[in-house]
């Protein structure tokens, strides 16, 4: 595990940290018909929970793609656990130490939960050796493994999210990308979805794009907010909070950190310690 | 004791101090403290990461090496031992794949009766044998209709080992169908004989369909090489005869040791021909990744 003691926010900085962003830029569309999802982020990640809050349009998934390694760059610098994604070496090495939930994930019908997270302990390289172990393990920690054996058609859909999750967990990654993963969760999955973040989170870089504000509270060390593709705002998730509580009501039904989200993301300047 | 580090939600606010982990760790602590630090450690995973790295590197390697035999050697039914050693044989093999061999072997062979080639070499099946595997390579190349795209991009070269394996694994039920097929059609005719010379064709243009996968995608580049072998060993008689598709079956299965493709000068030229593309595969692999296959997902949702 790299960089998962630890440290002083200042010392892990000038060291690697696992996910390094300078001055990223990606760009669809040539000419006239061009528009730009992300506009010259800089972003250092380190291991626990981050959470990536934005409006719809903002640039999240984007930037989950580029992390992912599936989108280039149009310009800018990304690395992952120390490694420029643009050499073919070094990204086949992040990849085998990366886990990601993309936001639409579908399902092969006909595998069992067992030989769809094997498909992908086998994806990604896992030593065969282990990958029987691993499949069983992260098949554990999402909580399937009373449907282990069962035909994914005949899963609900959270239990398919979840299936997703495990496979996104199978390689024990270094850096779990989530993008949008409380979809179609209830409540009480949702509580124990959280908490097995918190016990990922303790050794991991994971981040997590969602637009359910409460998630973020609940999870996250840190909050992202993107605007425009730009990075706006990163503070811990308790500070929105206050910066909610000192405007507003509560008349209209939104609770303190729905209210500090909506004011930071539109220029508002969150209280005191607030990081970077 | 309690402050010492931002509790995380929801977990209780008490966590173990580091004194008190390294205390535990040495076995110095007592009574009352180990039965609380065992119980908090077993609902606190940040707790037990640190109680992780306060322990003595031999003791470490000592619980690494307990959980690794644990895990690896748990006791399984043999039933179960043997689903999961070939359990990659339910991605590498796909039914759809080896249905269209299927359906192409049975389609030379049916051409053969029906235009009444005769007991003459194995007639028009040996003719398409080189191209039938590549009825299933068409169809074993992972494309952005796949539910799970996304996450396979991100795994490492899935794409180009998906889609070996599956070409592979065609290849291991093309080959035998077609030699078993055209040998029985042989053999029905009271002749023997099997012929191997289409077997490094096959190789040759299996490869050129890899080789092209990279750069105008699998499906597509099969379906090229098909046609232009078709076209290749069956136009020519097919213009000779005036269009009559029978009396061109018939043409072109006539003279089959002679035909100047399957000639044994020309094996060396598929072998190289063979070496050539597999080389370009080699070299061309990072196309099967990153670059123009993701641009339909960066069309949708930002």
């Amino acid at each position: 595990m790299t960089s998962s003691d630890p440290r002083s926010p200042a010392s892990a900085a000038v060291d690697d940290p696992t996910i390094r962003l300078s001055r990223l830029s990606v760009r669809y569309g040539r000419g006239r018909s061009a528009r730009t999802a992300l506009d010259s982020v800089d972003l250092d990640l380190n291991t626990g929970v981050h959470g990536l809050l934005g409006p719809n349009g903002a640039g999240k998934t984007t930037l989950m793609r580029v992390l992912a390694t599936i989108l280039s760059a149009t310009s800018g610098e990304v690395r992952l656990l120390g490694r420029d994604v643009r050499h073919e070496r070094d990204r086949r090495q992040i990849r085998r130490q990366l886990g990601y939930l993309p936001q639409a994930f579908g399902s092969y019908p006909r595998f069992t939960v067992r030989e769809f997270v094997g498909y992908f302990a086998w994806l990604k390289e896992v030593p065969s050796r282990r990958a029987a172990a691993a499949v069983d393990r992260a098949i554990e920690r999402v909580g399937l493994a009373d449907r282990a054996d069962t035909r994914m058609k005949s899963l609900s859909g959270g239990m398919l999210r979840r299936a997703g999750l495990a496979q996104a967990l199978v390689n024990d990654p270094d850096v779990l990308l989530l993008d949008e993963p409380t979809v179609g969760l209830d409540p009480e999955q949702r509580i124990s979805f959280r908490r097995l973040l918190r016990e990922v989170g303790a050794d991991t870089t994971v981040l997590i794009s969602t637009h359910i504000v409460d998630d973020v509270a609940a999870i996250c060390h840190q909050a992202v907010l993107v605007r425009e593709g730009r990075v706006v705002l990163r503070t811990h998730p308790s500070q929105l909070e206050r910066l909610g509580e000192s405007i507003g009501s509560t008349q209209d039904g939104t609770s303190a950190l729905e209210r500090g989200y909506t004011a930071a993301l539109h220029g508002r300047d969150v209280p005191s310690g607030v990081a970077q | 004791m309690n402050d010492r580090r931002e509790p995380c939600a929801g977990t209780g606010t008490w966590h173990a101090s580091p004194v008190l982990l390294a205390a535990y760790a040495a076995g110095r602590a007592h009574g009352a403290d180990v039965w609380s630090v065992e119980a908090h450690l077993i609902a606190c995973p940040q707790c037990r990461a640190e109680l992780a790295a306060v322990l003595e590197p031999t003791d470490q390697e000592l619980l690494g090496n307990i959980r690794d035999s644990v895990v690896t050697a748990l006791p399984q039914r043999r039933t179960a031992r043997i689903r999961r050693g070939v359990g990659w044989l339910r991605w590498v093999l796909r039914p759809g794949t080896l249905i269209a061999v299927g359906v192409a072997v049975l389609g030379a062979t049916a051409l053969d009766l029906v235009a009444g080639v005769g007991d003459r070499d194995g007639g028009v099946l040996w003719l398409l044998a080189p191209a039938i595997p590549l009825t299933g390579v068409a169809l074993a190349a992972v494309g952005e209709e796949d539910p799970c795209w996304e996450a396979i991009l991100a795994a490492p070269s899935a794409l180009l080992r998906l889609v070996l394996w599956r070409t592979i694994a065609v290849l291991m039920f093309a080959v035998p169908l077609a030699s078993v097929a055209g040998g029985l059609r042989v053999a029905v005719a009271g002749q023997s004989g099997w012929n191997a010379a289409w077997l490094l064709p096959c190789l040759a243009l299996t490869s050129a369909t890899l080789a092209g996968g990279a750069f105008i995608g699998v499906e597509r580049a099969a379906r090229c090489v098909g046609l232009l072998w078709c076209a290749a060993t069956l136009g020519p008689p097919l213009v000779r005869t005036g269009g009559d598709a029978l009396a061109a079956v018939r043409l072109a299965a006539a003279p089959l040791a002679e035909t100047p493709a399957f000639a044994a000068t020309a094996q060396v030229g598929w072998a190289l021909v063979t070496l050539f593309f597999v080389a370009v595969v080699v070299l061309t692999r990072g196309r099967y990744e990153v670059g123009h296959h993701t641009k339909g997902v960066t069309h949708d949702v930002i």
